[in-house]
């Protein structure tokens, strides 16, 4: 067993040790932007499924006809009217 | 990823970096014992993780750490392959011999210069026979003190059980403090 005063000594300049040698707040806030600066390979398919629903929504609405002209296009015939004399 | 766009990636890549880079750090510390190729391999095991985080993003967190130190372990074992395999524990030793790295930052602001000289002193021979260790006690002694990580902690990253890795970083601590001793 070796001396307190040693062993204390060896915790204390572990410490310092550690706190030289990890990675400082700022360190590590390079690293990941540095890392979330380069772009990602591939996109998941995930984002690619939402954009085509998005795209897809866009495109029904868009060309969707209003609502007055759907009912004015809409026969108000009964069934079977056509032919009928 | 069910979340979906790169909104939620960037999250997710924000939460496990947040939890991990500096454990992470320190097991790079431990095995390539070197502070400067330590960042430079965290910022690469980070990078596959941003750009692969499909692959762990849904996992249980012990599997998605699972995951991110299998990629650390095989940036270490390419870099030893690149560099020579004691090459890096070679380079700390010389970095620490020539105590300008963080031996000199770690002496405390010191009205003495005596004793700020001799505080640097001591963290150069500690350096020393850090780097001197056999790379399982450094990686040990990393972990838990730079790491901040207990021994169980400890041992499920190095999937050894928890006693292992009281005896490792005990003998560590023994090899420190005799080189200590002997260098007084």
């Amino acid at each position: 067993m070796r001396p307190p005063d040693a062993q204390d000594e060896l915790d204390a300049l572990l410490g310092q040790w550690s706190a030289a040698t990890r990675l400082s707040a700022a360190e590590a806030e390079d690293v990941r932007e540095a890392v979330l600066a380069t772009p990602r390979v591939g996109l998941d398919a995930s984002w690619w499924r939402e954009l085509v629903a998005q795209v897809s929504d866009a495109v029904t609405t868009a060309t969707a006809p209003p609502a007055g002209l759907r009912s004015a296009l809409t026969p108000t015939l009964p069934v079977g009217a056509w032919g009928a004399s | 990823m069910s979340g979906g766009g790169q909104g939620s990636a960037e999250r997710a890549f924000d939460r496990l970096y947040g939890e991990q880079h500096q454990a992470v750090f320190a097991f790079l510390l431990g095995r390539a014992g070197d502070r400067e190729t330590a960042r430079d391999l965290l910022q690469e095991v980070f990078l596959r993780a941003w750009r692969h985080v499909d692959d762990w993003c849904e996992l249980p967190p012990e599997r998605r750490r699972a995951w991110v130190y299998a990629v650390a372990r095989n940036l270490v074992i390419d870099s030893h392959r690149g560099r020579g395999s004691d090459r890096a524990a070679m380079d700390a030793l010389r970095r620490a011999a020539e105590a300008e790295g963080p031996a000199a930052l770690a002496a405390p602001a010191s009205e003495d210069p005596a004793a700020r000289a001799e505080m640097g002193e001591r963290m150069a021979v500690l350096e020393r026979a850090i780097a001197r260790l056999p790379e399982r006690q450094r990686v040990v002694l990393s972990l838990h003190v730079v790491g901040g990580l207990n021994s169980s902690q400890v041992g499920e990253l190095l999937d050894e059980p928890p006693g292992t890795v009281r005896y490792r970083l005990s003998e560590a601590r023994r090899q420190l403090a005799t080189a200590l001793e002997a260098d007084r």
